[in-house]
C-alpha cells in the first residue's frame, strides 16, 4: 500500500477547519483493511472543500453513512481515509400537502420515517438497521421486504444533489412527482455505492398514510402449493410485503412467535396495508388458503435481525430471478444445506451461509460455487450482500450480464482518478 | 441539402447504395418527397431535413446501419412513430433517420411471470390488447397511445392519465437490448427487474435516442384491475377543482387518475366529433378513475363525493357501465383532437409542478396567455402536477409564432419559479434544450454530459438534442431567433 502524504493532506485539511468538519478514528471494515484517518465534514460546504483537497492529493476515499452496512464492501483499495456523511443531516422540508420530502444524507431514516408519520404520510424506505442514513439507504438501494408495496429505492426519490470527486457540486431532478427534463441522473447515483459521487441530499416521494394494515403468518407445507400461494399472495390488492421462510429460520426470529401450525416446514408472512374493506377483503383470502394466525404489525421488522452481517467465514447472497424459478431457487438452495428467506414477487432469495450455524458443512470446499450453480440454473443475478471476512481477492461480488465496459466508461467519466470508494461495487474498475 | 460528412453526390449515392444493401431497396427512402414528413415529428415549428430514412427490419441492420454512418461520418437519429412533442426525433440538417417502425414484433409473452418481450415498432395499444386475453396490460398511456411505439415511450419516458398508480414507462421496462453509437449490440437489466451493477436501463429509458438505439425491450405487464370506477366531476372554477385534487392526494387513496380539462377545452370538445354531453359553461371537469379490489371501490367513491361537495362541486356523475366511461374518456382523450377545430396547429406545452401549486400556477398560466393574446386552454395530469397547456395558433403567422414561443417560455420561468420542472412527459428534445439552463447550472448539466460521453462519446446518435450546447444556443436558440423580444400585446 502506498504511502500516504499525510502532512499536506492532513495539514490542508486542517486548514479547512473553518468550514467545519471533526476527525474520529475509522473502524477496520470488511476486508480487513485498515484505515487511517475519519473525516466527518458538518455541511456540504465542508464536504466540497474536503473532496477539493483530495482530488487536487489524489488521494481516494471511503464514503460512509453510518457504516451500518459496511459489510457489503468486500474491501476498497489504496484507501486510509473514510469519509463520512453522518454529520451532514437534518431534514429541510417535508411538504404535508405535497406529499415530499426535502432531507441530507446523514439523517437518519427513523428520523425520515416519524417526520413523515407526523405530516400524515408514509416514507417509502427501510432502513437496514437502526441507525442506517438516508444517504447511505440511497447508495446502496437498500430495501426491505416492503419494496413490494414501496417501489424500488430508485422509485421513491425524486432529485438529489451531489458533490463529484472533484468538490463539484451537481444537482438532478427536482421536488415534482413526475419530471423527464433531462437524463435521470438519480437513477444512476441510486445503487451505485458511492462510486460516482457523493450523496447530499434527497427529495423524496412520499407515500399516503394507509387506513388499516394486516399482518398475517400462514404455515406451509413447501410443496408446490406453497410457492404457488405465496405468489398470489404477492399479488392480491393490498399486499405490502411478503416474505417465505423456513420454519427453522422462523423460529430463530424473536417477534415472529410459534408457528400457525405445527409440523409445518415453511412460514409465509403477510403484511397487507390499504383501506380496511380490502385488508381484510385479503386477510380472508389469505386464511382461506391455510392455517393462518394474526401477527403485529411490527412482526416484518424483526426480520431485519437476519441482515447482520455475516458470522467469521460466513456470507449472505441475494438471488434476484423471475417468479416461475422461485420454487426451484428455494429448493435446490436448501438442499445445497443454505438457509433461505425469499420475497415471492419481486422475486428476491436471500441465502445464508453460516459455518457456525448452517447446515451447510464446514469443509464444504467453496459455498459460493454452489451459489453460482444454482443462480445459472434458475437464471438469476445475484449480488453478494454480506461478504465472507477475509474475502479472498478473486471473489466477485456479483454477476451481471450487463457489459462492464460501459460501467466502467461511467466511472472513468464521473470519478476519473477513481476517488471514490476505489475497488468497491465493481471490482475490474 | 447540406450533406454534413458528404464530400460529393456520389458519395452520397454510394452511401445510400450501402444503406440498401443493408435494409433493401423499399426500406431505404431518399426521394425528397418521402423523406419530408420525417423533417418533424409531432414538434412542428421548425423542421429539419433528413438525407435518407432506412427502416431496419433487425437489429443487426440497426447495428449495420450504424456503422456505415460511422464510416460515412453522418450522425443519425433514432425514430418511432413520430409522436413526440419536443423534437426528440428531429433530424439535423443532413441526418440519417433510422425508424423503427418495421420492428414490431410482440416476440414472447409470458403471463405467469408478467411481462412481454417485444421491438420497439409495437404500438403502445397493441401491446395492452394482445395480453388482455390473460387479464394484463402494459400500464403507461400516453394519449397518443393508439400510435405511439414502446420504442418511443422509452426514450421518452412517456407518462399518460394513469402514471398517478401506476408510474412511467421507466417503472415498467426491466431489460434492453441496443445498438450503441459506435454499432456494437448490447443488453442491459434483467428480466428479473434487478441487475446488480450501475442501474443502465434506469439511465437510458427517457434518455430521448441521445444513448443509442433500443431494439428490444422485456416490459413489465400489469395486472387488469378487478373493478374499476369513474366519475366525471363538473366544478364552476379551476381552483375549486385543484383543491379537491389536493384532498385526495392527501386523503390516503390513489386514484388510478385524476384530470382536469377547463372550460376552453370542454368548449372545443363539444363542439367536436369528441362530444361528451359535458355542460360548457363548467369552469372545470376533473375525472376521477379508481381502480383495485371490488370492495374497496364504493368507500372510495363515497369519500370522493364527500369532498368533492365540500369544495363546492356542482354535479358528480359516475359511469353506470364501461361505455359510459369511455364516453367519459372521450372527452379528456379527445380534447388534442377537438382542437384542431380551434386554429391549424396546436402547441402541446408541458411543465410539472407541485401539486399544491396547481391553483396559482393555472391563473399565472392564464393570464401569460390573455397577454399575449392566445387562444390558450388546459389539460392536465392534476394527480401529479403535469400541466398541458395548449396553445392554438397558426404558424404561417410569424408573428403569433412570435408570440406562442416567447409565452411558452414565460410559462416555463412560471413553473420553475414555485419549485416545478420543464417537461413531465414529453422530453426536452429541441423544445425545452435551450431553457435547460432555467433549471440546471452548467455542472448539472456537464454532469448529464458525462453520461452521455459514457455512452455516445462524439456525439453522432441524435445530436443537439437534451443538453444545451453553445452551438445550439446560437443556432437553434428560439432566443436568437429574436423569440423572446417580441412586443407583449
Amino acid at each position: 500500500m502506498r504511502d500516504l502524504s499525510e502532512p499536506i493532506v492532513i495539514s490542508e485539511l486542517e486548514a479547512l477547519s473553518s468550514s467545519g468538519f471533526s476527525r474520529f478514528d475509522p473502524p477496520v471494515i470488511a476486508g480487513d483493511v485498515p484505515l487511517r484517518f475519519g473525516l466527518e465534514p458538518e455541511s456540504v460546504d465542508g464536504l466540497a472543500q474536503v473532496m477539493q483537497v483530495l482530488s487536487a492529493h489524489s488521494e481516494p476515499v471511503l464514503v460512509t453513512g453510518a457504516g451500518t452496512r459496511l459489510d457489503m464492501i468486500k474491501a476498497v483499495q489504496d484507501t486510509q481515509i473514510r469519509l463520512s456523511c453522518r454529520a451532514i443531516s437534518g431534514i429541510d422540508e417535508c411538504d404535508a400537502a405535497d406529499g415530499v420530502m426535502r432531507a441530507h444524507a446523514g439523517t437518519p431514516l427513523e428520523d425520515l420515517v416519524q417526520v413523515a408519520d407526523e405530516a400524515g404520510w408514509t416514507l417509502p424506505m427501510e432502513a437496514s438497521a437502526l441507525g442506517a442514513t438516508l444517504g447511505g439507504t440511497l447508495a446502496t438501494a437498500n430495501s426491505g421486504p416492503r419494496r413490494l408495496g414501496f417501489g424500488a429505492v430508485r422509485d421513491n426519490v425524486l432529485g438529489l444533489e451531489t458533490t463529484l470527486a472533484t468538490g463539484e457540486r451537481t444537482r438532478c431532478g427536482a421536488r415534482v412527482v413526475k419530471n423527464v427534463t433531462g437524463y435521470d441522473m438519480a437513477k444512476l447515483y441510486v445503487g451505485s455505492f458511492g462510486t460516482l459521487a457523493i450523496i447530499e441530499s434527497a427529495w423524496l416521494r412520499l407515500h399516503p398514510k394507509v387506513e388499516s394494515v394486516e399482518c398475517m403468518a400462514l404455515s406451509l407445507d413447501g410443496g408446490e402449493a406453497s410457492f404457488r400461494i405465496a405468489l398470489e399472495a404477492s399479488r392480491r390488492t393490498s399486499a405490502r410485503a411478503v416474505v417465505l421462510l423456513p420454519e427453522t429460520l422462523a423460529t430463530r426470529v424473536s417477534g415472529l412467535g410459534a408457528p400457525p401450525k405445527a409440523g409445518a416446514c415453511w412460514r409465509l408472512l403477510v403484511e397487507c396495508a390499504g383501506d380496511e374493506t380490502v385488508t381484510r377483503y385479503d386477510s380472508e383470502w389469505l386464511a382461506d388458503q391455510a392455517t393462518a394466525q394474526s401477527l403485529s404489525s411490527q412482526a416484518l421488522d424483526s426480520l431485519k435481525a437476519l441482515y447482520r452481517p455475516a458470522s467469521p467465514g460466513g456470507f449472505r447472497v441475494r438471488l434476484h430471478l423471475l417468479p416461475s424459478g422461485l420454487e426451484e431457487a428455494c429448493r435446490l438452495l436448501d438442499e445445497a444445506g443454505f438457509e433461505v428467506l425469499a420475497y415471492p414477487e419481486p422475486t428476491t432469495v436471500y441465502a445464508f451461509h453460516d459455518p457456525t450455524a448452517s447446515r451447510v458443512t464446514k469443509d464444504l470446499p467453496n459455498p459460493l460455487a454452489l451459489i453460482e450453480r444454482v443462480a445459472a440454473r434458475v437464471r438469476a443475478d445475484w449480488v453478494i450482500e454480506s461478504f465472507p471476512a477475509p474475502c479472498p481477492d478473486e471473489l466477485a461480488g456479483f454477476n451481471t450480464q450487463d457489459p462492464q465496459n460501459l460501467m466502467g466508461e461511467l466511472k472513468m467519466q464521473f470519478d476519473p482518478l477513481s476517488l471514490l470508494n476505489r475497488g468497491c461495487f465493481v471490482k475490474s474498475f | 441539402m447540406a450533406l454534413t460528412g458528404i464530400a460529393s453526390k456520389s458519395d452520397h449515392d454510394a452511401f445510400v447504395d450501402r444503406l440498401q444493401h443493408i435494409v433493401g431497396v423499399e426500406n431505404c427512402l431518399s426521394d425528397p418527397a418521402e423523406l419530408f414528413v420525417y423533417g418533424t415529428d409531432a414538434l412542428t415549428l421548425d423542421p429539419g431535413s433528413p438525407a435518407v430514412v432506412v427502416l431496419p427490419g433487425s437489429t443487426e441492420e440497426v447495428s449495420a446501419v450504424i456503422k456505415a454512418c460511422r464510416a460515412a461520418n453522418r450522425k443519425f437519429v433514432p425514430r418511432g412513430a413520430g409522436t413526440g412533442l419536443s423534437g426528440g426525433a428531429q433530424p439535423s440538417d443532413g441526418a440519417v433517420i433510422i425508424s423503427c417502425m418495421r420492428m414490431n414484433s410482440i416476440l414472447n409473452v409470458d403471463g405467469y411471470n408478467r411481462q412481454a418481450v417485444i421491438q420497439p415498432g409495437v404500438v403502445n395499444a397493441d401491446l395492452s390488447t394482445e395480453v388482455e386475453h390473460l387479464g394484463l396490460f402494459y400500464a403507461p398511456d400516453p394519449s397518443s397511445q393508439q400510435a405511439c411505439t414502446v420504442g418511443g415511450n422509452v426514450a421518452e419516458n412517456s407518462g399518460g392519465p394513469h402514471t398517478l398508480k401506476y408510474g412511467t414507462t421507466t417503472n415498467h421496462i426491466l431489460a434492453l437490448e441496443m445498438v450503441l453509437p459506435d454499432g456494437a449490440i448490447t443488453r442491459l437489466g434483467s428480466a428479473s427487474g434487478f441487475s446488480p451493477g450501475y442501474d443502465l436501463v434506469g439511465a437510458v429509458v427517457g434518455s430521448e435516442g441521445t444513448l443509442g438505439v433500443v431494439t428490444e425491450m422485456t416490459v413489465r405487464l400489469t395486472e387488469i384491475p378487478e373493478a374499476t370506477e369513474t366519475a366525471l366531476v363538473i366544478f364552476d372554477d379551476v381552483p375549486s377543482a385543484c383543491r379537491l385534487v389536493g384532498r385526495v392526494i392527501r386523503s390516503g387513496m390513489v386514484p388510478a387518475a385524476l384530470e382536469v380539462v377547463d372550460q376552453r377545452t370542454v368548449v372545443a370538445v363539444e363542439a367536436s366529433v369528441y362530444a361528451a354531453g359535458l355542460p360548457v359553461d363548467a369552469g372545470a371537469v376533473l375525472i376521477v378513475e379508481l381502480d383495485g379490489a371490488e370492495c374497496e371501490l364504493p368507500g372510495q367513491l363515497l369519500r370522493i363525493r364527500k369532498m368533492a361537495d365540500q369544495e363546492g362541486a356542482r354535479e358528480v356523475s359516475v359511469a353506470r357501465s364501461p361505455e359510459e366511461r369511455t364516453h367519459f374518456w372521450r372527452a379528456r382523450k379527445g380534447a388534442f383532437g377537438a382542437m384542431g377545430r380551434l386554429a391549424p396547429d396546436l402547441y402541446v406545452h408541458d411543465a410539472v409542478v407541485p401539486r399544491a401549486r396547481l391553483p396559482e400556477v393555472l391563473e399565472g398560466i392564464c393570464e401569460i396567455g390573455d397577454r399575449y393574446s392566445l387562444t390558450l386552454s388546459n389539460i392536465f395530469h392534476a394527480g401529479d402536477g403535469n400541466l398541458h397547456p395548449n396553445i392554438s395558433y397558426d404558424r404561417r403567422d410569424e408573428e403569433e409564432l412570435k408570440r406562442v414561443l416567447a409565452a411558452g417560455k414565460e410559462m416555463l420561468e412560471l413553473c420553475v419559479k414555485v419549485g416545478g420542472v420543464l417537461t413531465g412527459e414529453h422530453g426536452v428534445g429541441i423544445e425545452k434544450r435551450d431553457y435547460m439552463g432555467l433549471l440546471f447550472d452548467d455542472a448539472d448539466l456537464a454532469a448529464m454530459m458525462r453520461l452521455r460521453n459514457a455512452f455516445n462519446p462524439d456525439g453522432f446518435c441524435n445530436p443537439g438534442k437534451l443538453i444545451p450546447t453553445p452551438r445550439a444556443c446560437t443556432e437553434a436558440n428560439p432566443k436568437a431567433r429574436g423569440y423572446d423580444t417580441v412586443p407583449i400585446r
